[in-house]
């Protein structure tokens, strides 16, 4: 079983932490939150095992993180996670930074740890029919293929147009 | 609205919001933005300091051409939650997917369209596209699998955001190859 600390349990990290607690090969060891209280309703909602306030301690017993502070917090508790040997996900942005986030994913690019974005809508089948996902060149790096995997929608033909709108 | 205020003062839309969208795009596309231009309009979030809707124009190296809207200002009554669509136009055809889905309508004290897709939970079990990206996360931890979306994704998806937001506030084009 692999033990998971979950850091930042607003709206999404309790969807993680409700996740996480519903999967078979997952334990949901710790929640973590400034909010003590929080963090202490969400564990007994989701049955972890312990709540915490500070993340060191919460790492010491995982063998997995999912950091879902917000925005502006959420490098320094991956780069923790990391330094614990943790495989991790990480809610985006990665940083509110650029080139921080640049920094962090040159550092993930060199672990053999499980590191990923929370990208979801990936894992739809309404925007992902079939196939692996490739992080190609980003805008200022570039990795080697094979270090990642192949993405392909049903493009019709060659793509002319493309128009998203998200509103909440 | 209420989710904007939520993401919190200085969480620009691009980033909370829109960031999915860019790595759909570029997903669908496969091809690197060459230019980025776009608008904002500020009101009702003014004190939060985060606009109210954006529209943002995108051109692709190999002549594509996108645009990426997000509004942050919905009524709470709105249905769903979250409203998206994403629409592909190709030489052959076209896709569209809409978010939340009609499959299920409910009339009652109002109206609703519960979300059947991000995290909807069924008899007291996470669902939906996080309960499966939990899954490949786990997958892929134990070795059996490749996580989809890497770091390295979501720092792509981020320059194409953060290009947007200086070419609103820059009023003019900008590379992602600046940034």
């Amino acid at each position: 079983m692999t033990r998971v600390a979950i850091v930042g349990v607003g709206n999404m990290g309790r969807n993680h932490a409700h996740a996480v607690s519903d999967h078979p090969t997952l334990v949901l060891n710790s929640v973590v939150d400034v909010d003590a209280d929080n963090a202490a309703e969400v564990a007994e909602t989701y049955g972890a095992n312990r709540s915490e306030t500070d993340a060191e301690p919460a790492f010491e017993r995982a063998d997995a993180a999912i950091v879902a502070t917000p925005s502006h917090a959420h490098l320094e508790p991956a780069e923790k996670a990391l330094d614990a040997g943790l495989h991790l996900l990480l809610e985006k942005p990665v940083s509110r930074d650029i080139d921080a986030a640049r920094t962090f994913a040159n550092r993930c690019y060199k672990t053999d740890l499980v590191t990923g974005v929370s990208f979801i809508l990936p894992t739809s089948p309404r925007t992902r029919p079939s196939g692996r996902r490739r992080a190609t060149a980003t805008l200022a790096m570039s990795w080697p293929a094979g270090r990642s995997a192949r993405f392909r929608c049903p493009t019709p033909g060659r793509p002319v147009r493309a128009t998203t709108r998200c509103s909440t | 609205m209420s989710n904007s205020r939520k993401a919190g003062p200085g969480d620009h839309p691009l980033f909370y919001m829109n960031i999915h969208d860019v790595d759909a795009l570029l997903s669908a596309v496969e091809e690197r933005v060459d230019e980025v231009t776009g608008y904002e309009r500020r009101g009702e979030l003014t004190d939060i300091d985060i606009p109210d809707a954006h529209q943002v124009l995108l051109r692709f190296k190999d002549g594509t051409i996108a645009t990426l809207e997000g509004y942050g200002v919905l009524p709470e009554e709105v249905p769903g939650d979250i409203a998206a669509e994403f629409e592909l136009v190709g030489t052959d055809g076209t896709a569209l997917v809409t978010l939340p889905s009609e499959e299920v309508e409910l009339y009652a004290d109002g109206y609703d369209r519960p979300d059947l897709h991000y995290w909807p939970v069924v008899n007291n079990r996470m669902d939906g596209a996080v309960r499966r990206q939990i899954g490949q996360f786990a997958d892929a931890v134990a070795g059996k699998g490749e996580i989809l979306a890497m770091i390295t994704d979501g720092v792509r998806a981020q320059t194409v955001a953060e290009t947007a937001r200086r070419a609103i506030e820059g009023n003019r084009p900008i590379s992602p190859d600046t940034v």
